[in-house]
This record gives C-alpha cells, sequence and structure tokens, in this order.
C-alpha cells in the first residue's frame, strides 16, 4: 500500500536531526537506568557513553552526506536544505566526533563523571545542524538559544571551579542579553516588513527605494546579536573569560564547532535575504567589525601569558578576518570565507587537543607558559607539528593557513578596500609575534625541573594525526578543498 | 478601546498594589502582591482584546517568575517584622468580615437583591463611562460596546442582559458566523500546530536539555577519589607516573617513580 505522509520529504531531508534526537533520548535513559540499582551506585560510564556517542555522530555523519533530498525549503519554508547546509553539517559532525574521541583520558583525570556531558555533546550537534539549515528568523533564534543553553551549562560544569563558576555566568548573562537583542531586532524587521521568512525578506528588500530607520535598527541589533556570539569586537569582552574558566574540553568544543554555524547564520542573513543592503549598510559595518576585531585580537593577545586566554584573543583575530572575507562582497568572498572556517576548525582542533593534554599533567588550575616548556624533549614529533600548526595560524606559506589568508586577502582587494588590506598585514604580522613566541619557548627554553607529558591517547593521536597531515601538507593536494568550497558558495548564492 | 476612566482607574490600583510590594516588610506577602500586580497586567491584556497575551502573562509571570521570586526568598534568609495587631483591631476585622460574608449569602440567595446588584454596578459603569446619569438601555450597550473589544464586550452583554438571548443559537440563523470565527485565542494556536509544528517539537527538545541541564549542575553525587580511580581502572593506565613534589635537587630523576595503584 503507497501513502505519503504531509511532511514526507521534510522528514526524509531532517533524518540526521530526527536521528540525533531520537539518540539524546536513548543516550540518557541508557545512563539513567544503568547507575539506577544500589549496586552500580557510582558506575563509571565515560569509556561506554564515549563510544555510544563516537556511533552516533559516525552514523549521523553517513546520514548527512546520503540526503536524496533536492535544495529546497523544507518545513513551511521554516527550514532548507541546499549544499551549504549539508557540508557545513558534516564538518560539523566531523569535529564533534573528534571532540569526543580525545575527551576521554581529560574526564578521567578532571573526575567529570556525569554522563549528561555526552548527552550535551549529541544535543550540541542536534542543535547546530538545526541552526544551520534554518530559513526563518524564528527558527534562527530558537536553535541559537537551544545551541546557547547548552553551552551555558557546559561553561559551568566543574561544580569545585570558582573559575568554571564564572565562566558559566558571564557567558549565561551576556549571551542571554545577545539573545535578546536578536529578537528585538527580529520583532522590528518583521514589524517593517511583515515576514520573517529569510527567503520572503529577499524577494521583498529587492527593489528597495529607501527603508524606515526602525529596519536599519532591527538589521543592527540582529547582526550585534550573531557577531557576539562568534566573539567579534566590539562584542569579544566574553571569550577571554569564558574559554578560560570552562573545562578544557568544553573550551575544545567552544573554538572548534559554533563558529561554522553561526557563520551559516550570517552568511543567509547577508547574502539571501538582505543582499540589496549590501552596499549600504553590511560592507562598512564588516569592515569596522573586522578591523577592530583584527586589532582587539593583535594588542590584547600581546600580553597574555595564559595559554587557554592567548587561544581565545587569537580566535577573536582570526573572526576579524572572516568579517572583512564577507565584507568584499563577491562569491570569491564567501569561498575564502567558508575555506578560512574549515582550515580554523582543524587548527583549533590541534592545538586544543594539544591543551587539552597540556592540561592532564599541570599544577595549576590555568596554564601559563612555563607548562609549555619542554615538550619537545618528550615528544619531538608532537612539538613539531604544534609548531607547524602555530605556523599555519600566523599564516606562514607553505601550510593550510597561509592560503587561507591568501584568499581573504584576494577576495578584499578585488573590492578594491586597499587600506583595509594593509591594515590587516600589519596587525597580522603583530599577532605573528605571539604565535612565534610560544615557538620559541617550546625549543628554546630550558627550565630547571624536568617536565613529564603523559603519551598521547589513541583517539587523541588519530585525530592529531590526521589533522596535521590535512594542514600542513594541504599544497599537495589543495583541489579537494577548493572543489568543495566552490560548490557550497554557488549553492548558496544561487 | 479602553475608556480613559477605566484605564486610570486600574492604574491607581496598580500603583497602589506596586507600593504595597515594595513597602510591606514580610518578603513573602511582597512576592503575593506581586503576584496580584501580574493579574492586574493580565486583566488589562484581556481589556486590549489579546486575549492569549493575557494568559501568556499567567502562565510566565505568575507561573515562572513568581516562582523564581519564591526561589530567592527561599535561599536569601531575610527577616520578616511585622507589625502586630492588637485585640481592638482584630475583634474589628472579623466582625466586618463576618458581617460581609452575611451581605453576600443573603443577596445571592435572593433573586431580587441579585437584580438590584447588577442593575446598580451596570449604572455604575454606565456613569462613569459615560458622565451619563440617565440610564437607558442602548446607552448603555453602545458604552460596553466602545469599552470592550468584540467578543468580551458581547460576553458583558449577556451577563448583564437577558434579552440578548433573543439573538442567541436557538432563533438566530446564522449562528455559525458567531460559533466558527477566529479569536485571538485560537489564532496562535492554529499556527502553532501547523505552520510551526516543527518550532514546536523543537521547543520541547529545548525544555528538556533545560531540566537535564538544571539537574546535572545541581545534583550533588560524592563520589570519593579512590573509588573514582579504582572504578576507571584499565590495562592502559593502571601504571602511571607520579610526580613527587617535595625535591630540591635541580636533576631530580630519581625522585619520579613508577607506581600502581593500591
Amino acid at each position: 500500500m503507497k501513502f505519503s505522509l504531509f511532511f514526507q520529504n521534510d522528514t526524509i531531508a531532517f533524518l540526521p536531526e530526527l536521528f540525533l534526537a531520537i539518540s539524546i533520548l536513548v543516550v540518557l535513559m541508557h545512563g539513567s537506568f544503568l547507575g539506577l540499582s544500589a549496586a552500580a551506585l557510582y558506575t563509571y560510564l565515560t569509556p561506554s557513553m564515549i563510544r555510544l556517542t563516537s556511533i552516533i555522530l559516525f552514523i549521523s555523519a553517513f546520514l548527512v552526506i546520503n540526503n536524496p533530498i533536492e535544495s529546497q525549503t523544507l518545513w513551511n519554508s521554516i527550514f532548507i536544505t541546499d549544499h551549504l547546509s549539508i557540508w557545513l553539517k558534516l564538518f560539523v559532525v566531523l569535529g564533534l566526533l573528534a571532540c569526543v574521541s580525545v575527551s576521554e583520558a581529560y574526564m578521567f583525570s578532571v573526575r567529570l563523571r556525569a554522563f549528561e556531558f555526552f548527552f550535551f555533546i549529541i544535543s550540541i550537534c542536534l542543535s547546530l545542524c538545526l541552526l544551520i539549515s534554518s530559513y526563518d528568523l524564528l527558527s534562527i533564534y530558537l536553535n541559537m538559544e537551544f545551541m546557547s543553553l547548552i553551552f551555558y551549562v557546559l561553561a559551568a560544569w566543574k561544580k569545585n571551579s570558582y573559575f568554571s563558576a564564572e565562566a558559566g555566568l558571564k557567558y549565561f548573562i551576556l549571551g542571554s542579553v545577545a539573545s535578546v537583542f536578536f529578537l528585538f531586532g527580529a520583532s522590528l524587521i518583521y514589524f517593517s516588513m511583515g515576514t520573517t521568512n529569510l527567503g520572503s525578506l529577499g524577494l521583498l528588500t529587492e527593489n528597495l527605494a529607501g527603508c524606515s530607520p526602525l529596519f536599519y535598527l532591527g538589521l543592527i541589533c540582529l547582526i550585534s546579536a550573531l557577531l557576539f556570539k562568534l566573539g567579534s569586537a566590539p562584542y569579544h569582552m566574553w571569550i577571554a573569560d569564558v574559554y578560560e574558566g570552562a573545562p578544557t574540553i568544553v573550551s575544545l568544543i567552544f573554538a572548534s564547532v559554533p563558529k561554522l554555524a553561526i557563520f551559516a547564520v550570517v552568511l543567509r542573513l547577508v547574502y539571501t535575504s538582505f543582499w540589496c543592503l549590501f552596499p549600504v549598510f553590511w560592507e562598512d559595518f564588516f569592515c569596522l567589525c573586522g578591523l577592530f576585531s583584527l586589532f582587539i585580537g593583535c594588542v590584547c593577545g600581546l600580553g597574555e601569558t595564559k595559554i587557554k586566554r592567548l587561544l581565545a584573543f587569537s580566535s577573536v583575530g582570526h573572526v576579524g578576518f572572516l568579517c572583512l572575507g564577507l565584507a568584499s562582497g563577491s562569491v570569491e568572498g564567501i569561498q575564502s570565507v567558508l575555506f578560512y572556517l574549515l582550515i580554523y576548525m582543524l587548527t583549533a582542533i590541534f592545538l586544543w587537543i594539544y591543551v587539552l593534554h597540556l592540561d592532564l599533567t599541570s599544577d595549576n588550575s590555568f596554564l601559563t607558559f612555563s607548562d609549555v616548556i619542554g615538550l619537545v624533549r618528550s615528544n619531538p614529533v608532537f612539538g613539531l607539528g604544534i609548531a607547524l600548526m602555530i605556523f599555519s595560524l600566523a599564516g606562514v606559506p607553505p601550510l593550510g593557513g597561509f592560503f587561507a589568508k591568501l584568499n581573504i586577502f584576494v577576495s578584499v582587494i578585488d573590492s578594491s578596500y586597499y587600506l583595509v588590506a594593509i591594515f590587516a598585514v600589519l596587525t597580522s604580522v603583530v599577532s605573528a609575534f605571539y604565535y612565534i613566541r610560544l615557538i620559541k619557548i617550546f625549543y628554546f627554553e630550558k627550565a630547571e625541573n624536568w617536565f613529564y607529558f603523559a603519551p598521547l591517547t589513541k583517539g587523541a593521536a588519530f585525530f592529531v594525526v590526521t589533522i596535521g597531515w590535512t594542514v600542513i601538507f594541504f599544497m599537495l593536494s589543495p583541489n579537494l578543498f577548493y572543489l568543495l568550497i566552490y560548490k557550497i558558495a554557488i549553492g548558496l548564492m544561487i | 478601546m479602553v475608556d480613559p476612566i477605566i484605564f486610570i482607574f486600574l492604574m491607581i490600583l496598580g500603583a497602589g498594589l506596586g507600593v504595597k510590594v515594595i513597602s510591606t516588610q514580610n518578603p513573602v506577602y511582597s512576592g503575593l502582591y506581586l503576584v496580584l500586580l501580574f493579574f492586574l497586567g493580565s486583566a488589562i491584556s484581556f481589556l486590549l482584546g489579546v486575549e492569549f497575551m493575557a494568559l501568556l502573562f499567567l502562565l510566565v509571570y505568575a507561573g515562572a517568575i513568581a516562582v523564581l521570586v519564591l526561589f530567592v526568598v527561599m535561599m536569601l534568609d531575610v527577616k520578616a517584622v511585622e507589625s502586630v495587631w492588637s485585640s481592638g483591631q482584630k475583634r474589628g476585622f472579623y466582625i466586618s468580615s463576618f458581617l460581609f460574608f452575611l451581605c453576600l449569602v443573603f443577596v445571592g440567595s435572593s433573586y431580587d437583591l441579585l437584580f438590584l446588584l447588577q442593575s446598580g454596578s451596570a449604572w455604575i459603569i454606565h456613569v462613569l463611562a459615560s458622565f451619563n446619569l440617565v440610564y437607558s438601555e442602548d446607552n448603555l450597550k453602545t458604552t460596553i460596546n466602545v469599552l470592550f473589544d468584540g467578543d468580551l464586550a458581547d460576553f458583558f452583554l449577556l451577563c448583564l442582559y437577558n434579552d440578548i438571548i433573543n439573538d442567541s443559537f436557538l432563533n438566530n440563523a446564522s449562528w455559525f458566523v458567531n460559533f466558527d470565527s477566529s479569536s485571538a485565542l485560537n489564532d496562535p494556536s492554529y499556527l502553532l500546530y501547523s505552520t510551526h509544528a516543527i518550532l514546536l517539537i523543537i521547543a520541547g527538545v529545548v525544555l528538556l536539555i533545560a531540566m537535564v541541564g538544571a539537574i546535572s549542575l545541581t545534583l550533588q553525587k560524592n563520589c570519593p577519589d579512590s573509588l573514582h580511580k579504582q572504578l576507571g581502572r584499565e590495562s592502559k593506565n593502571a601504571i602511571f607516573m607520579v610526580k613527587n613534589k617535595s625535591s630540591t635537587n635541580p636533576l631530580n630523576l630519581h625522585n619520579f617513580k613508577a607506581t600502581s595503584y593500591k
């Protein structure tokens, strides 16, 4: 008997999200009922949870790739499926798979026993997948709140640490205010346009003679809230404290995956729905934010001695580069932004795995430069890999990060922003100082005591090697990434 | 829309309640006055014709935010300084409340007094609304229609007037027009369950993670450190190096020892 449901295509296109939603219930039940009997009250669930979560993420990666639905809007135009959403979802799932696989040793040594951590990781995957496919201001807000709520809880996970409580509280209060601004901006846009659907907004603003000032105010509030979540200046104040205070595995998740999803939202807003405003509003706004972020990233990073805060400020600088790529307004701009996002995600996972590895054997509650000394003597290949990764972050050829920055500069100069490009180069040079200072400390500092570093676990070693090969030997076969990024960018523009 | 006199009356009531919230010495009383204030806000929303917003006021404000106030009062140890009434005041309060309830029972059980009460209250509202002491039928109808919005005006007219029954469903041929119209209450629900159904489902998942997050952050399960290390021991971490912090010589290679956990 053949029949079709009302939302049949939509359900098929949302199979990964459906699978993730059912699996969070399964994980919750599994964890709750396994530790129920009195003899099993302190069951150590983390290894079994890690394997279960890895399997779930692996299967959902396959579900994401094998999406049989053509590019169309789903669920009454609230969600959309196109190339951008499919490939960014794949990157998000693979990034979270990396985060889960490296977490076992850290969670054992820091005594993070609760199994709900993995429930939250799968929920992060679900919320980011939903956010990437969002096509309506309502669904963007709901999924952004979904993601942010999980991150607030994760940032405050360590119960006996003041840093963690501070990080969670700061992130919660500031992030909630940002979401409020998003909602206010969305309501103003609805007030002036009459619809919240991104496609309809694009059609309505196509030949705009003049907009009401409330519309501009709404747009500013909207995009400011999204830039807040990314951590670009002038909304960067929370990043350093939250990355510092949260448990290192949570900072690894913060630094790697949410930027993909929020940048997908920003790309859809800028290039699909409010494209006509580009010469009026977007290019100035993103140029200003990009330049300010680069400046903050390079100046504040110079004075930092704590590793996690250093990486936080460097991420502010990278978001500045991404904003500049957005400001250029061409297809090359989108391609450079997506490519930079991919390379940045890989590099961030690598470096935060390294910080996680340091945190296993550190004495203090925060990591400073003194913890970094001596890695090269105990694990020289890993030290070489980290040094090359830091060179990639600074933009030294022929590593992957250089090509990312090259693409951004090409698109910026292509749009004739010469002064902006010169400023970006200068801040890039200044920020290279604190990257190379790290390498100097690795190789040339001597200390009185011998230091001990634990060997890398199997999951961490697998991902470190894979990412290292991808980024360091990038120039041998760049076509795979470039062709993929071109396909995604053109899919967005159509 | 709402007549200014009614609005001013409600605002004075609201201001009085607000002053009571902050002037009372007992924190629980001030929370209760806050709930009354929320009821007032809900009533104003009803008057404006946005019934969905009015019910949301009750659900969100009185249901969630008042409970938040309750939790804060529970956490903070605020001393309530109460002024005790004297016995004369107590006697007066009991007698006056007894008389009031006696009047209520008396009036409620007699039809003539009920009718008198109804026409008296209708006259008061009419006087306040139209500044007109003369009391005529369609005068009252027009004032009520002016005061309140469509459905709510019909509700009041139905309460106060029996001859509205002439327009009822038995005698009126086009009753389905009155029956099947959408109002501010069922319009959002039509949309929420059909067009935006997926958002409702996602909102449910958000509620789930909020609950799990609150529980996992606050529920204390104290597992001793030794038990944790025993339970998590596998073959690959059974033997590990321990850093000895109490060493004074610079090359303290021999201070490292390989231990297996006892």
